[in-house]
């Protein structure tokens, strides 16, 4: 646990030190809590905040756990750091673990602030208290979380496995459009969509089962791949 | 403590080493020389844990340090990238890495490597605005963090001012002689080897041409070969043909009416003026030529070229 702690907090410092990654991230969570809070979904619906967050809170965690995991796999590989970690005595299945951590925790927390931000705005707008439910509010702080981790776990095992043009034709092809997609549900559709206990329920079990499908899938992480796709 | 046994790795097909051998003692400075893509980085990778060989084994004190922590614990590396993140500053560097190795005080021991790396007045300082040479120190600095017993390095002096070059060279030398460290050099560059090795192996197209200890390297240098002058340009093939008849000569390059002989093994003089004596041969002029290590090393290579 002691290895995994150092990754983590090394990972955080590296984002933090990035300051150009930093305002990035805080200002596109801020543009889009305001966005959805102003504009689209935001302005045809009821008072209640409730659907906008459920798809805001993931679509701010997933666009920033794409962005960070590109900071601390992607860029430890570009670096050659990544054949000297290989070489100390931390496995790599914990080296993956410390990163998914490190880069779904600040993804979380900034889609959290988004979330509050929308609701404040909201609230603001509408001259009443729009508290989210309950569901929501679990969905932000443990559905996100969880996403916003099997992404990182699946990025970082994806740009670990793959050479560096297969990891950029990744990023154009699958995830751009991924975020496309995700950001027009969110403006078109989610002021419609009810989100209740069974909803909650229903992606928490999803959540998970990725997870752990993505955690089964580091056993596959191999030394001689990485070194072998090294740039 | 390091032993490659018939180490072999292939890419998709393609042979990069073919059955390597060899063995590094406790304490050696071992010089791994070879020219670019002969499979250096390959062996070293191979003895590292970091690819898995074809054919063959590599140990590093009796374990696969793929698969054992506890022999990556014992072992300290400095590759080409040093291991160090632009970002963080030295001593945030060394931190993460004491913390991975679990090193006991590491406070005491990150402000010893530190001053061992020159680099106090800047250890605050993010590694992205240090220069080639305090990198390639705060890079050494972080492999030998945790007292290994086995140090690895990867051209070591590569891009370096000849000062940084010869501080990286002395602190190598200080650690094998002082602190009985073995370590296994790539390099390119023979004036390392010369400095700070005590054994060399050359490496082409896969296959071990040559290893021995460089005093045995030095001898040969000492009696590698003469050169002679003939009177006449004419008689040059044939005293090339007659000279290449005895078993201390390895080979003769004719240029005009220069013949230069390399050797085996010591060749007397006299024994050469009564070869070319008997066959009516006149002789200018008889030299010895003291071959460097490059032209020992340029000379192996060419064969090995010549035997693919």
């Amino acid at each position: 646990m002691r290895r995994l702690r150092a990754v983590v907090r090394k990972e955080f410092k590296e984002i933090l030190a990035n300051r150009y990654t930093v305002v990035v991230s805080v200002a596109l969570s801020l543009f889009f809590g305001m966005m959805y809070a102003l504009q689209g979904a935001g302005a045809s619906r009821s008072p209640s905040p409730a659907s906008p967050v459920f798809v805001l809170s993931s679509v701010v965690g997933l666009f920033l756990s794409y962005t960070f995991a590109g900071q601390l796999f992607y860029r430890e590989k570009v670096s050659g750091t990544i054949e000297t970690l290989l070489c100390s005595p931390i496995g790599l299945r914990m080296l993956w673990a410390g990163k998914v951590v490190a880069v779904a925790l600040p993804a979380s927390v900034l889609a959290l602030v988004a979330s509050a931000l929308e609701v404040v705005i909201v609230s603001v707008r509408s001259g009443a208290a729009a508290t989210p439910s309950g569901p929501v509010i679990l969905h932000v702080l443990i559905v996100v979380p969880l996403f916003n981790a099997t992404l990182a776990g699946l990025l970082g095992f994806a740009q670990m496995l793959l050479g560096m043009r297969e990891n950029r034709l990744i990023g154009f092809v699958v995830f751009i459009p991924l975020f496309a997609a995700l950001y027009g549900i969110g403006f078109s559709g989610a002021g419609q969509f009810a989100y209740g206990w069974s909803s909650l329920g229903a992606l928490v079990g999803i959540a998970v089962i990725l997870l752990a499908a993505v955690g089964f899938l580091s056993r596959f992480l191999s030394r001689e791949r990485i070194v072998i796709t090294l740039p | 403590m390091i032993v490659a046994d018939r180490l072999s790795k292939a890419f998709g097909g393609r042979a990069v080493l073919r059955g390597v051998d060899f063995e590094v003692g406790e304490g050696e400075v071992f010089g791994y020389l070879g020219p670019n893509g002969a499979g250096k980085t390959t062996t070293m990778r191979l003895v590292l844990g970091l690819l898995r060989p074809t054919e063959g084994a590599a140990l590093v004190d009796g374990q696969d340090v793929g698969r054992s922590p506890d022999a990556r614990r014992r072992i300290g590396v400095l590759l080409e990238s040093n291991g160090l993140y632009d970002r963080l500053s030295a001593i945030e560097n060394l931190s993460y890495y004491a913390e991975l190795y679990e090193i006991p005080r590491p406070g005491e021991r990150i402000a010893e490597m530190i001053e061992f790396a020159g680099l106090a007045d800047r250890r605050r300082d993010k590694v992205g605005t240090f220069s080639q040479g305090m990198r390639r120190r705060l890079g050494l600095a972080r492999a030998l963090l945790h007292r290994p017993t086995v140090l690895f390095l990867d051209e070591p002096a590569s891009g370096l001012d000849p000062e940084a070059q010869k501080l990286v060279r002395d602190l190598i030398a200080d650690l094998s002689s002082g602190e009985r460290i073995t370590v296994f050099m790539n390099t390119h560059d023979l004036d390392d080897v010369q400095r700070i090795c005590s054994r060399v192996a050359i490496l082409c197209n896969g296959r071990i041409r040559a290893d021995e200890e460089l005093e045995v390297w030095n001898a040969r240098s000492e009696a590698s070969g003469l050169v002679l002058t003939l009177v006449e340009e004419g008689a040059v093939r044939e005293a090339s043909s007659a000279l290449e008849g005895l078993p201390a000569v390895a080979a003769c390059r004719i240029e005009g009416r220069t013949l230069t002989v390399s050797t085996h093994q010591e060749l007397p003089t006299a024994t050469v003026i009564g070869l070319l004596e008997e066959r009516g041969i006149a002789l200018h002029e008889i030299r010895r030529a003291r071959q460097s290590l490059e032209d020992l090393y340029l000379e192996t290579v060419r064969e090995a070229g010549d035997d693919a």
